[in-house]
């Protein structure tokens, strides 16, 4: 699937959890969101984008790990 | 439900006049009648727009204040004629057949109550007792009162109007 | 089977119920009868079996004592008082018939009908007309007077409106109409014009129905006793000879309707009296809008064909099974199982929801089923579930009766909601305070005898920004309900919130830049929410359709909970739902991450259960989101979809995009009443049923399950899930269902909230609000009484981020989309009908600044473009709107509403974000690009259509 799309959807959910000031929390916070929602092809679709990805926020990168 | 989604409002003055005239006393309680009397003292009737305008002004529907409107004889939806004739319909005056009376100057002049003629010269409103009962039956135009009347001494009445001496 | 249901419990005791609990004895024609304090003498009488003859009196609404037919004699009171305006009092002794009393009464009913036309027999209302009852009841046998000179019976009639006509020779002055119109719909259209012998009722200022603020619910209809004002389809078809109880299939009200019969014909619609959702009242789209169910572009057949370039081809049922079913196994055999996937209906029953859902997860192997709510009220599950424990609504319709203060937030109540509409304006006339926060001046602003305390005019998009400046206020002016709070909610929870929502960055005066609410007005709503008495929250689209909707629906729910909002009647957060069954769409397990009764597929143990029941074994990963099957049909791994009952080329945003998807489909089904917009890229099209051709339930906005029942038979010979039961067949997976019944009892037997439901307890209770299980056996109208669903309530902070969609130089405007009263959703049933004489197209609402900037007068064509698309509307200059934003609606395909919205949607759901695109308008002289190609892409495929029709 189109990565663009699922890393604007990935930063998105980062950006509204952003509450959480404690980054390794957070990003257990947004991962298990996707693992929540997401659609398995998703998930391995956005695993597959590079982490030096510029667009992906740094929140995402530590998801990346988590998933 | 067709002014469902108002236009822009382009304000006629009238409408405008009569929101001034609202502004003025809707606080009080049972404001729509004195607002109404306002309105007609000010415009010599009470203007179509009226019920639209003191609906949105009073939190009420157009219906509503027509209602309080044509319920009341008093408020006249057109503008008066040059002239107004009353007759009246009190129980002297019909003893002494002004029922006949009405009909004739109906058919006269061709309107109804409350109608004005196709030429704007009169208006015709019935009034209940004018005070003058001996001489029933009555009429008045504009401030005259004119007793013992028939449907001849009304024309003649009329013509003089026309003539611009009565 | 049709299953006649008909308790004819719905008689007219002539005045409303008294509330009182305190009860007084009287004696009525020498019976004792008991009855609450404050009731009517006729009330007493009708509750003893005793009928007082009547005309101006009707239950539904307060006794007026105009007509004097009512009159009785009472022990110790002079003269013979009118019984429906006495009330009773203890030991009172009541008589109902003496020759005096029927003396009096001849001659009340004599002189109504020498000024009655006597043409009875050929009167729409012969049959059901009170008048003639009456006359019968009294016995008149004679009319001294004559039809005398001057009477009515040259008035004209009013034709206007077109689904009743007013024939005011037969009125006999009762001011019924009048009444229902003020008290029961609350748009006081109506009135009595002039006095004495010039009397005659008037609709707005002595204009026709249709030009006046007539609204076309019915209501004055159904109260009228003559025929004075009749439905036109009783006019044209005469009246029912039997009836059948079902309910509305529109919005999410639900009101619950008589169908009168004649056959297979419908006559009439006529609200419930016993109706819990919408007690007697009725909007135009339930009560009027039934002719589409008959019209000529019903599909009655299906059909195939391999490429939609192609005619359609008529086929059998089995056939049409077949290609289906084979299509879907070869994509899946060569795509995998995860390449196929369905689309439940919210406006298709809880039954065939639960079958597709069903289908998808046991046949297609996966979980890839969605919801129309998706693109609604998914963000509403999302926010209640993570804070309360359950997503919906808390209340019932009833609680508005026990609210003090009301504050509405991005719905439209009056439009979209008529008939909860009613009842809450019923309310603020009592004095409930309200405030409406929404970006454009809605009507429910300002009524007949009421007025909005407040309206928050906030910016769009910046809902979240303002329900954090409301906590924020409430927490920094100590209003907060430390109690509640503290029993209630969850205190790590509360402390978090805590900490975030008091830093000034939430203070009014700091997001009046954002919202653009004065910091003081909002500071005054907020203490008048918090301080008012009991507070109730009523919500729409305008809160869920953003990409920060989830957040808004917690922060709802945040607010409810620091003010102790929840857990009684008159309180409560409450979600209006647009389709008359997303609730039930949604408690059946049509979420592609949950179960029904929304448990998640990952949790083994309520998989077991499932599986058990339907002997497969079930995936354990959710399945692909609406928006997610359009991203994955073009990357070229989601291929095949079944769509039952839902328009989404024209219902969902970025119409291009969703027409790129759905051209890439290798099989498109789509299982609908018309031809709809989506049909015309589908492959197989299986012929729906309206709701008057099947059994099955709703479920309300208020969690209200009730019977939908059969009233004629499907026209394509098919209910729904009779058609989705022989698609399953086809794939090779069985399911024996005789009536969807045995539906409903797998539903009860598999989700704890539907335990106790069955058709049996519905028929009996004729609604269930759920949950109903041993613990509530008469369902919960009013939820989370003693603690939480989800045990300690969860306070959950909520961050603004401001959405991506942002006016710039190019799109300096924000373009917002609503719904009206007469058309309902995507129009394909309203457009149907004569619904259409009130809304022909879609328009562009616009500010007269921002109209004359662009040198655009109202009814100019105006080109929309957005950095999705571009279409072209008709202006409506209106200062409703704030300058800068603009507004349409999207009830006609060719209008292209949906092309302009983007593909922004929320963050935790992927709800669109259907109310913030930010768009320029221009001043055009033709069509945009995409409506030219609709308008041959529309063409073509009719033609498709009809030759497969000719052919047939
Ligand atoms: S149809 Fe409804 S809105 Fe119209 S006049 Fe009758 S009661 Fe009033
Ligand atoms: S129209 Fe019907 S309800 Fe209204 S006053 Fe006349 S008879 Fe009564
Ligand atoms: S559309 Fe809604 S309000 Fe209107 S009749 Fe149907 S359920 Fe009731
Ligand atoms: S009754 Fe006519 S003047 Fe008195
Ligand atoms: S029914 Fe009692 S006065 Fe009309």
């Amino acid at each position: 699937m189109n990565a663009e799309y699922l890393i604007k959807m990935a930063n998105q959910i980062a950006l509204n959890l952003a509450y959480e000031q404690d980054p390794e929390r957070r990003a257990d916070m947004v991962a298990g969101h996707i693992r929540k929602f997401w659609e398995p092809r998703m998930i391995e679709a956005l695993l597959a984008v590079d982490p030096a990805h510029p667009d992906l926020s740094p929140c995402v990168v530590a998801v990346l790990t988590r998933l | 439900m067709a002014a469902h989604i108002p236009l822009a409002p382009v304000e006629s003055s009238t409408e405008a006049r009569i929101r001034t005239l609202a502004g003025d006393l809707k606080q009080q309680p049972g404001a729509l009648l004195p607002i109404l009397h306002a309105v007609q003292d000010t415009f010599g009737y009470v203007p179509e727009c009226t019920a639209a305008v003191l609906a949105t002004e009073l939190a009420l529907s157009r219906a509503e204040v027509h209602g309080v409107i044509s319920f009341y004889h008093h408020f006249r939806t057109r503008p008066a004629g040059a002239h107004v004739l009353h007759i009246c319909r009190a129980e002297a005056c019909q003893s002494m057949g002004s029922a006949a009376l009405e009909r004739d100057i109906k058919q006269l002049l061709n309107i109804d109550y409350h109608q004005t003629t196709a030429d704007g010269s009169v208006t015709l409103e019935p009034v209940y007792c004018l005070g003058n009962c001996a001489c029933s039956p009555n009429i008045r135009l504009d401030d005259a009162v004119h007793g013992r009347m028939t449907l001849a001494k009304t024309e003649r009445l009329l013509q003089l109007l026309k003539e611009g001496q009565a | 089977m049709i299953g006649y249901f008909d308790p004819k419990t719905d008689r007219d005791l002539g005045t409303p119920a008294s509330l009182s609990t305190s009860l007084i004895t009287l004696e009525i024609d020498g019976e004792q009868v008991q009855v609450p304090e404050g009731t009517s003498v006729m009330r007493a009488a009708a509750l003893a079996g005793i009928n007082i003859p009547k005309l101006c009196a009707t239950d539904s609404l307060k006794s007026f004592g105009s007509c004097r037919v009512c009159l009785v004699e009472i022990e110790g009171r002079r003269g013979y008082p009118a019984s429906c305006t006495t009330p009773v009092s203890e030991g009172m002794v009541v008589r109902t018939e003496s020759p005096r009393i029927n003396k009096l009464r001849k001659n009340v009913m004599e002189l109504y009908i020498s000024d009655h036309p006597l043409d009875c027999l050929t009167c729409p209302s012969n049959g059901n007309c009170e008048l003639q009852d009456m006359v019968g009841v009294v016995g008149l046998r004679e009319v001294r007077y004559g039809l005398s000179v001057s009477n009515h019976l040259h008035l004209p009639k009013d034709t206007s409106n077109p689904y009743f006509t007013f024939d005011p020779s037969k009125c006999i002055l009762c001011s019924r109409c009048v009444r229902a119109c003020e008290e029961t719909q609350g748009t006081f259209a109506l009135t009595i014009n002039s006095r004495g012998f010039d009397s005659k009722i008037s609709a707005g200022a002595n204009e026709s129905f249709m030009d006046s603020e007539c609204v076309s619910c019915g209501a004055c209809v159904q109260a009228c006793p003559t025929a004075t004002l009749s439905e036109n389809t009783v006019i044209e078809f005469g009246q029912a000879e039997h009836s059948v109880i079902t309910t509305c299939a529109y919005c999410g009200v639900g009101c619950s309707f008589k169908a009168e019969m004649k056959g297979n014909q419908v006559v009439n619609m006529v609200p419930y009296k016993d109706g819990k959702a919408n007690r007697g009242h009725a909007c135009v789209k339930g009560r009027f809008a039934f002719g589409y169910a008959t019209h000529q572009d019903r599909i009655t057949q299906p059909m195939i064909r391999d490429r939609i370039d192609q005619p359609w081809r008529t086929v059998s049922w089995d056939e049409a099974f077949q290609f289906a079913a084979s299509r879907i196994r070869q994509i899946q055999a060569q795509y995998g199982t995860n390449s196929v996937g369905a689309i439940t209906s919210s406006r298709c029953t809880n039954e065939e929801t639960y079958l597709v859902q069903k289908l998808v997860r046991a046949a297609f192997g996966n979980n890839n089923v969605d919801t129309c709510a998706r693109v609604c009220h998914s963000p509403t599950g999302y926010g209640l579930k993570m804070t309360l424990g359950e997503s919906a609504g808390t209340q019932d319709f009833d609680s508005v009766e026990h609210t003090d203060v009301v504050m509405v937030i991005g719905a439209n109540p009056t439009d979209a909601h008529p008939v909860f509409g009613s009842r809450l304006k019923k309310r603020l006339r009592q004095g409930a305070r309200l405030i409406v926060v929404d970006p454009r001046q809605i009507d429910l602003l300002k009524g007949p005898h009421y007025q909005a305390d407040h309206h928050l005019q906030l910016r769009p998009g910046t809902n979240v920004a303002f329900i954090n400046a409301m906590a924020h206020t409430i927490i920094s002016e100590g209003l907060e309900h430390s109690d509640f709070i503290a029993q209630r909610c969850d205190q790590a929870a509360y402390q978090q919130w805590l900490s975030f929502i008091s830093d000034s960055r939430h203070s009014p005066e700091a997001t009046e830049a954002i919202t653009g609410i004065p910091a003081t007005e909002l500071r005054a709503a907020a203490r008048l929410y918090a301080q008012g008495g009991n507070s109730a929250i009523y919500y729409g689209l305008g809160v869920t359709e953003h990409s920060q909707g989830s957040t808004m629906v917690t922060g709802i729910a945040n607010l409810a909970m620091l003010t102790g909002n929840f857990g009684r009647p008159g309180v409560g957060v409450n979600p209006l739902r647009g389709q008359n069954n997303v609730q039930g769409s949604c408690d059946m397990g049509s979420f592609p991450h949950e179960l029904p009764g929304y448990r998640h597929v990952s949790d083994s143990s309520v998989r077991q259960l499932f599986e058990q029941a339907w002997q497969v074994s079930l995936a354990d990963q959710p399945g692909l989101r609406i928006p997610n099957m359009f991203e994955a049909a073009i990357a070229g791994s989601f291929k095949a979809l079944y769509c039952q009952g839902e328009d989404i080329a024209q219902s969902d945003p970025n119409t291009q995009h969703v027409e790129a998807a759905l051209g890439s489909l290798e099989c498109l089904i789509v299982q609908d009443i018309f031809l709809n917009e989506t049909a015309k890229y589908a492959h197989v099209l299986l012929p729906g049923a309206t709701f008057l051709e099947k059994n099955g339930t709703f479920t309300n906005a208020e969690r209200r399950i009730a019977r939908v029942r059969k009233a004629m038979p499907p026209l394509a010979g098919k209910e729904d899930w009779q058609v989705t039961q022989g698609l399953a067949a086809a794939l090779g997976y069985t399911m024996t269902y005789q009536h969807p019944s045995e539906i409903m009892d797998e539903i009860a037997r598999l989700t704890p909230s539907f335990q106790g439901v069955s058709y049996a307890r519905l028929d009996e209770l004729g609604s269930i609000q759920w949950p109903c299980n041993d613990e509530h056996p008469l369902g919960t109208p009013v939820m989370h009484e003693d603690s939480f669903t989800i045990g300690q309530g969860q306070f959950i902070p909520t961050e603004f981020v401001p959405t991506e969609e942002r006016v710039n130089g190019r799109y300096p405007l924000l373009l917002t989309t609503g719904r009206i009263l007469s058309q309902y959703n995507v129009g394909a049933q309203t457009r149907r009908t004569a619904n259409v004489a009130w809304h022909a197209e879609d328009v562009l609402e616009l500010h007269p600044h921002d109209a004359e900037e662009r040198g655009i007068n109202d009814g100019d064509w105006v080109g929309i473009s957005s950095r999705a698309g571009q279409t072209v509307l008709r202006a409506r200059v209106s200062s409703r709107m704030q300058p800068g934003v603009v507004y349409t609606t999207f009830h006609h395909p060719f209008s292209g509403a949906n092309v302009i919205t983007t593909d922004n949607s929320d963050w935790a759901t992927n709800c669109p974000e259907y109310k913030v695109t930010a768009v320029q308008a221009e001043k055009v002289t033709e069509i945009s690009k995409w409506q030219e190609r609709f308008r041959h892409l529309d063409s073509y495929q009719r033609q498709l259509l009809s030759e497969s029709q000719a052919e047939a």
